[in-house]
């Protein structure tokens, strides 16, 4: 009986292992030896044929890279483990697999570095296209690419000036549609007007919303958008055109686990992000930090010209806090929150916020704030005050936005940029 | 019309405060003293009046205060219309307004701190007859945040249950975008993508004048009709009263001809014997207007075509180069340009230096939109034109001096053209020569 089995065993592996060919033969030996030396010699014959199998296992692994072990090389390991983040295909820059020749990315003037960017992450060029003003002031716009039978992929954050910018978005993909291209995909990492998003009065534009209308009518086919303001606005589309609302969290928590945070705590600025404040929180505690709380701000009108009053729920004291929102605009909230922090014993005091605006006085707000740090994302082109601003980091979505792209242009689930867990 | 950031220190609005309690201390001194002029001046022209023509009636009293009848106005008429206006033309909507007798309804149209735009209708608007008026803005001032203006504007009164909005568009920009030139180059067509834009945000009818193109009003959907206002019987009306010699309608390229050919056919209906020129150009179409993307001509492509000079030789056109022609005498007449748009003012400076060097004695010229856009006026001072007519399609800013410059207003035609709208009557009666001669009559 023993023999049988330990027979079973070694045809098996026989069987399955056309590499290990030694090993085998060593193994055939030792069945010819089992059934004429008997139970002794069998001992032997499956020792060795055990240490075989490991060897045999170890190799497949090996090949198939799937685990880190100590005796793989470094080089694999470090691939490995970069392949777990959802973004590794554009972040080593890996060609769009399928159809390259079929897509077309063109930018608008309003961001052109990081449409730079993002075909870089694609292994593509920018499509050309002459994109300037008459006289006048009306856009003037030509394409130089043929787009006959092309996905286009069109690049156009609507940031300040919204309106020329938004203008030469509506233009271009009508142009494209004139100009038969298969599909039209408007990526808009900004989209301006979000904040107008319902009648805080009556006899008022829901202009958010009429923005969407117009970027609809003029033939868009689909719309990837970054940190919208509100989720609604997907719905101010039609249900022919798909919204993808991307999440720049992701690239923000990468830059804060590097930061050496002591007690990190998230704080919303307002009642109304909490939603955000708890992802980031998160997303940070699944990528290896733990011990982090979570804090909000509650602003409160205190009357008819008096200074607004913040209430903080939470405590912050000694601990570093990092205030989470989409977009800083005047950065008065911003600035106000901080302070408040700071009275409340925080020790250090970060924002991360997806769009940077920094319209009007919110430079030399910061400049005046007790804030460690503000850090956004490139949504948003910096102009010269803004890179001047030492207390402002920029990171770049590019990969993000790229990676986007390549899922939509092959076909594939776009799930994983949404799990800010690791 | 106020414009500001929404957004203000509190510093800055006590100061405004402050500044505005000061000013309506002085402000309230002020009225009642001039109240209590205007007061006594009235009840001695009432008493003056009562002494002589109505020695029987009652006078009317308001408030307490006597009012003769003569100050009372009759507004059920036009009570169910309502005329909005955006920023960039207050003051052709006021005097649209003072036309039909009624006011300009109120409208907020200002800017937040990044630059979008904010609009709240003030007035109640349910049922109502709206009127928007919005003209883009003097050149390379925000074009397209006046149109995003005027698109919001039309969402915000659509969705406060307006009846019917009618947008009056005096200079609607884009219009001049109405071709692709190579398709394997695309342009927009950025005429029609304008319609689509304002078809989609709730626009039932639009009011346009001296549209670049007619061909303008198929872009629009058939729900959407448009009356494109003819301008040029007003000016037609002036160069009447000129008393000129020998006039010549002269085109400024071959696109102009339609309208130069319109323009001349109603200096005849009125009695004007004139005669027709054109300047005509081997440049290629899309390169007319400066600031184009591109200027491509494939060598040898006009290497076919030959002409005949004035000289009466033929001439190759490629060998020619790029040449504008004037074809036509002008010796010794009063010539009229003809164009829709003055722009750069570079091809009119070129067609009155033809003109001149041809003999011609006084050039006039009419545009019905001036957008004068950067040393335009310098242009227009420099060349032999001695009057340029235009009309207050697009408000002209302060900077712009000229004493060559004539400004007509369209303010009346665009007041009878809402109130023929308004009542369903026809529109198109408004443009024949006849109504308006009898208007400039009256």
């Amino acid at each position: 009986m023993w023999s049988r089995s330990a027979c079973r065993l070694l045809r098996g592996c026989a069987t399955h292992s056309s590499t290990a060919q030694s090993s085998v033969a060593a193994c055939q030996a030792a069945t010819d030896s089992a059934h004429r030396l008997g139970v002794t010699s069998l001992l032997v014959g499956a020792s060795v044929c055990v240490g075989g199998a490991a060897w045999w296992e170890r190799q497949r692994y090996r090949q198939s890279g799937r685990v880190a072990r100590c005796d793989i090389n470094t080089n694999a390991n470090a691939n490995a483990n970069n392949h777990r983040n959802p973004l590794w295909r554009s972040q080593e820059r890996k060609p769009i697999e399928k159809k390259i020749e079929e897509s077309l990315i063109l930018s608008g003037n309003s961001n052109v570095p990081l449409a730079e960017g993002i075909a870089n992450h694609l292994g593509k060029k920018l499509g050309s296209i002459q994109l300037k003003r008459f006289a006048d002031g009306e856009v003037s716009l030509q394409i130089m690419d043929s787009l006959r039978g092309k996905d286009v992929y069109l690049i156009q954050p609507t940031s300040p000036p919204v309106n020329e910018h938004l203008m030469e978005l509506l233009l271009m993909i009508s142009t494209c549609r004139r100009s038969s291209a298969k599909k039209i995909t408007a990526v808009i990492p900004y989209y301006g007007y979000a904040r107008q998003d319902r009648k805080l009065s009556s006899r008022v534009p829901i202009s958010a919303a009429d923005v969407a209308r117009l970027i609809e009518t003029m033939g868009v086919d689909r719309v990837v958008a970054v940190d919208l303001h509100c989720g609604q606005i997907q719905g101010f589309f039609g249900p022919r055109v798909p919204v993808d609302n991307l999440e720049a969290q992701i690239i923000g928590l990468e830059y804060f686990l590097n930061k050496n945070l002591q007690k990190p705590i998230i704080v919303s600025p307002d009642a109304g992000g909490v939603y955000r404040a708890r992802k980031f929180q998160e997303g940070l505690i699944s990528r290896g930090m733990d011990d982090v709380g979570i804090a909000m701000l509650i602003k409160q009108r205190a009357g008819a010209n008096k200074i607004d009053r913040m209430d903080l729920v939470g405590s912050v004291r000694g601990s570093d806090v990092i205030i989470v929102d989409d977009m800083i605009d005047t950065a008065g909230t911003l600035c106000e929150a901080a302070r408040e922090l700071r009275k409340h014993g925080a020790r250090r005091v970060f924002a991360f916020a997806t769009h940077g605006l920094f319209s009007g006085p919110a430079l030399d707000r910061i400049e005046a704030s007790p804030l460690e740090e503000v850090v956004v994302t490139d949504s948003i082109p910096s102009n010269d005050r803004v890179r001047k601003c030492t207390r402002i980091t920029q990171l770049s979505i590019a990969v993000l936005v790229a990676d986007a792209i390549r899922r939509i242009h092959q076909k594939e689930s776009l799930h994983d940029l949404f799990h800010t867990r690791a | 019309m106020s414009h500001g950031g929404a957004e203000q220190t509190p510093r800055a609005r006590r100061a405004e405060g402050l500044s505005f309690a000061l000013f309506a201390a002085v402000g309230i001194g002020g009225a009642w003293l001039a109240g209590w002029g205007v007061k006594r001046r009235r009840m001695a022209h009432c008493e003056e009046r009562d002494a002589s023509e109505l020695p029987d009636e009652e006078p009317a009293t308001v408030g307490g205060e006597e009012m003769s009848s003569d100050y009372y106005d009759e507004v059920a008429e036009f009570s169910e219309m309502k005329i909005f206006a955006g920023s960039s033309s207050p003051e052709l909507a006021r005097e649209i307004c003072a036309h039909l007798g009624i006011s300009l309804g109120r409208a907020f149209c200002g800017k937040f701190a990044d630059g979008e735009i904010a609009v709240q209708v003030l007035d109640e608007v349910r049922g109502g007859d709206v009127y928007v008026l919005q003209s883009a803005p003097h050149s390379e001032k925000d074009t397209d945040s006046a149109f995003m203006e005027l698109l919001l504007m039309t969402s915000a009164l659509r969705r406060s249950s307006a009846k019917r909005i009618t947008a009056v568009i005096p200079y609607l920009s884009y219009a001049r975008q109405t071709q692709v030139f190579e398709a394997h180059r695309p342009r927009p067509i950025a005429a029609a993508d304008v319609a689509l834009m304002l078809s989609t945000l709730g626009v039932d009818r639009v009011i346009l004048v001296d549209v670049h193109n007619p061909r303008m009003e198929g872009f629009f959907p058939t729900e959407v009709p448009v009356h494109n206002i003819d301008a040029q019987a007003l000016a037609v009306q002036y160069f009447k009263k000129k008393h000129l010699e020998k006039v010549v309608v002269v085109a400024t390229d071959n696109m102009g001809g339609e309208r130069t050919k319109a323009f001349w056919n109603r200096l005849t209906r009125v009695g004007i014997d004139a005669g027709l020129a054109s300047m005509v150009s081997n440049r290629p179409e899309r390169s007319r207007r400066e600031g184009s993307p591109l200027v491509l001509t494939p060598p040898g492509s006009l290497a076919d075509h030959t002409i005949i000079t004035q000289a009466g030789e033929k001439k190759n056109v490629a060998s020619l180069g790029r040449h504008d022609w004037l074809v036509g005498d002008v010796k010794g007449c009063d010539c009229i340009i003809v164009d829709d748009i003055i722009d750069t003012g570079s091809r009119a400076f070129k067609t009155a230096n033809f003109l001149k060097k041809a003999g011609a004695r006084r050039i006039f010229m009419y545009a019905t939109h001036g957008v004068f856009s950067k040393g335009a006026i310098d242009r227009i001072n420099k060349s032999p034109i001695d009057e340029l007519i235009v009309t207050n399609s697009i408000p002209l800013p302060n900077y712009i001096f000229s004493e060559k410059l004539r400004v007509l207003s369209i303010g009346k035609l665009l007041a009878e053209t809402i109130r023929r709208v308004h009542t369903n009557s026809s529109v198109s009666v408004l443009f024949q020569d006849a109504f308006i001669a009898k208007q400039h009559m009256a």
